[in-house]
């Protein structure tokens, strides 16, 4: 890993760099998983503070997030976001760094916390599929999962997908050793450039949207800007694994319209919560 | 809402400045009764526009919409006609929004544009248009032609027994639909869907977190797209479908009921024809699997599928692994944040001293 990339990585995003250095740090970054989940990182953190006004942290908002760490937890689903409440806030300005104030650094932060905590609250919420099954329905909670109703099924058994390039009979079982890319690399091995599917002209209009939404988000009432931030969370992690996939796997048709298909989910969302937040009546609370 | 209305229709408790007409003055009377009946003509849209408590709309064969208002809650209605559209919509004191409990009873044709926020709506028989949007309410729909567009954003949108085209979403809950003959479209971000005995030649149901689960016959040219990012997808189909099924996944897997013969397309997608194949069914989970089954066969749940449940508890650790990072970040900032106020301040104090001497 070179460090002095790692260090420069906010002048990259900036586009502060000499046409030569830029090359340069590409070049890295395509070979350097450790500063493209970095970039990633920045990239985020300062979408995030763009969308949310100054903010300074709610009061008693540390010595909760302090309680919860050291009781070894992790943050969970916030009764209040901290963007939601204004006040003046310190400003600190980095030299060759993004252009964050403090407080906005924290809000993005926090935003981002709060993201995915709510994004692990909705997990966590173990949500099956809808709620009150009709009648009629056929599934059967106890029934097993792979289990072949008759007697004359084939049996099961697993295979690599791989290795079903002839035609193969099944009853099948075919799995994948990628399963979830968690252990996979961070982002795609290459450098975020035009051809990137975040960073193409949907990313500006995310960029917009959240603007947009951050003007309008204190008509919505708190708890649908909290539903709204855990299914963009959703969103965006399903986009993460997808870059991972794609980087896995650069030529796989799939993943690249499942990708892209995930990208215009954030994009309708942005802008339903857009509209949301444009028309809902003003309700003082 | 619009921002203009045109002349008024109704004068019901009456209002004489003819500013407003107006419905259901407060009441102790907790019941739900006729207010009144307003006279329509063929092509004319009912549009309501509530904040809070729920729209219920059933149809008749009158030409006339009789406009019923839970008094419990002591608000008051405005009713509004625009060239051919009649609205309602609670009548904001304050700048406070009135919360309504509407009963409608509406000519079948009448077009109905309905909104909410903290607003369930039900609708039963429209055989037109349909338009109903709330952010936190259930909307739900019964018979009719439709065609149906409705959406939630945390509530569960359900239809049953629909003939014309469905659109339904919901962002955080699931969308269910049964009996449905019209193309479908549905699509939820976090919840699941369930299309079951419908007779529909398109459909295309999409989420990222839940299951998508189809269960009914596929016409001999429809079009069928089942997607998910994390969950599984569970089609059940009958013995001899004439479907050629494309399935694709990135780390699921695929597990067939049927007998099946899977030709490998490319990577991560596979192909298999069913009988004479001509319906198209497209079937795609990123990370979950994806089961075909005969009807009446066990059920697959999908979350009790193993595989789903690992999947699912990596997404957890990757989710905690971030926020113990973000929350770590935030201590550092705090703890950055706190020496540099201890700095000033000594500085500050430094100064001071420097003044006082």
């Amino acid at each position: 890993m070179n460090d002095g990339w790692m260090n420069r990585l906010s002048e990259y995003l900036d586009d502060e760099l000499s046409p030569a250095e830029r090359a340069e740090a590409e070049t890295h970054l395509a070979d350097c998983p450790t500063c493209a989940e970095a970039l990633e990182e920045l990239r985020r953190v300062r979408a995030r503070a763009r969308s949310l006004a100054d903010a300074p942290a709610p009061e008693g908002i540390w010595e909760g997030i302090e309680a919860r760490i050291e009781a070894g937890r992790t943050v969970p689903f916030p009764s209040q976001g901290a963007a939601e409440r204004r006040g003046p806030g310190r400003v600190e300005r980095g030299r060759g760094r993004i252009s964050l104030s403090l407080p906005q650094l924290i809000a993005a932060c926090l935003a981002v916390a709060l993201v995915s905590g709510g994004a692990v609250y909705a997990l966590l919420q173990g949500r099956t599929a809808v709620k009150g099954t009709a009648p009629g329905a056929t599934t059967s909670a106890s029934a097993p999962v792979t289990g072949p109703s008759t007697a004359s099924a084939p049996e099961n058994r697993a295979v690599e997908p791989e290795r079903s390039a002839q035609e193969e009979p099944s009853r099948e079982l075919v799995r994948n050793d990628e399963r979830g890319g968690a252990g996979a690399a961070v982002l795609a091995s290459s450098p975020p450039t035009a051809s990137s599917p975040d960073s193409t002209p949907q990313e500006t209009a995310i960029a917009d949207l959240r603007k947009a939404l951050a003007r309008g988000r204190d008509r919505l009432d708190p708890a649908t800007v909290r539903t709204l931030e855990s299914n963009l969370a959703i969103i965006e992690l399903a986009i993460d694994q997808g870059k991972r996939a794609l980087a896995a796997d650069p030529s796989n048709t799939y993943v690249k319209e499942h990708l892209a298909d995930t990208m215009r989910r954030k994009v309708e969302l942005l802008q339903r919560a857009t509209v949301l937040a444009s028309t809902s009546p003003e309700v003082s609370r | 809402m619009k921002s203009h209305r045109g002349p008024l229709l109704v004068l019901f408790a009456l209002s004489a400045a003819g500013v407003f007409a107006q419905v259901a003055p407060a009441s102790a009377s907790s019941d739900s009764r006729p207010d009144t009946t307003v006279a329509v003509s063929p092509g004319s849209t009912l549009e309501i526009e509530n904040f809070g408590g729920a729209i219920s709309i059933t149809t008749w064969d009158k030409n006339a919409i009789r406009i019923e208002v839970d008094r419990s809650v002591g608000e008051q209605v405005t009713i509004e006609r625009a060239g051919s559209t009649i609205a309602l919509k609670p009548r904001t004191r304050r700048w406070v929004p009135g919360v309504v409990n509407f009963q409608i009873t509406a000519p079948r044709w009448i077009k109905l544009d309905l909104s909410g926020v903290n607003t369930s709506i039900d609708v039963e028989n429209c055989e037109a248009e349909v338009h109903a949007e709330t952010v936190n309410g259930d909307v739900t729909a019964r018979g009719g032609q439709g065609p149906y567009s409705l959406s939630s954003v945390q509530g569960e949108v359900r239809v049953q027994g629909a003939r014309g085209r469905v659109d339904a979403s919901s962002v955080n809950e699931g969308v269910q639909l049964e009996e449905i003959s019209g193309p479908i479209v549905a699509e939820s971000v976090n919840g699941g869907i369930v299309i079951k005995r419908s007779r529909s030649e398109s459909i295309e149901a999409s989420t990222l977190s839940g299951p998508v689960r189809f269960e009914g016959d596929l016409a001999k040219s429809g079009s069928y797209r089942f997607t998910t990012h994390n969950g599984c997808i569970d089609v059940v189909m009958p013995e001899h479908a004439d479907a050629t099924v494309s399935l694709s996944t990135f780390s699921g897997g695929i597990d067939s009921s049927f007998p099946v013969t899977l030709k490998k397309l490319e990577a991560k997608r596979f192909r298999t024809v069913f009988g004479s194949g001509t319906a198209k069914l497209d079937l795609e989970s990123f990370q979950g699997t994806i089961f075909l089954r005969r009807p009446n066969e066990a059920g697959s749940d999908c979350f009790s599928d193993e595989d789903a449940k690992e999947l699912r508890k990596e997404m957890r650790k990757e989710l905690h692994l971030k926020v113990h990072k973000d929350v770590k970040d935030l201590k550092d900032l705090k703890e950055k944040d706190k020496d540099r106020d201890k700095d000033d301040e000594e500085k500050d104090s430094g100064d001071e001293g420097d003044e006082e001497e």
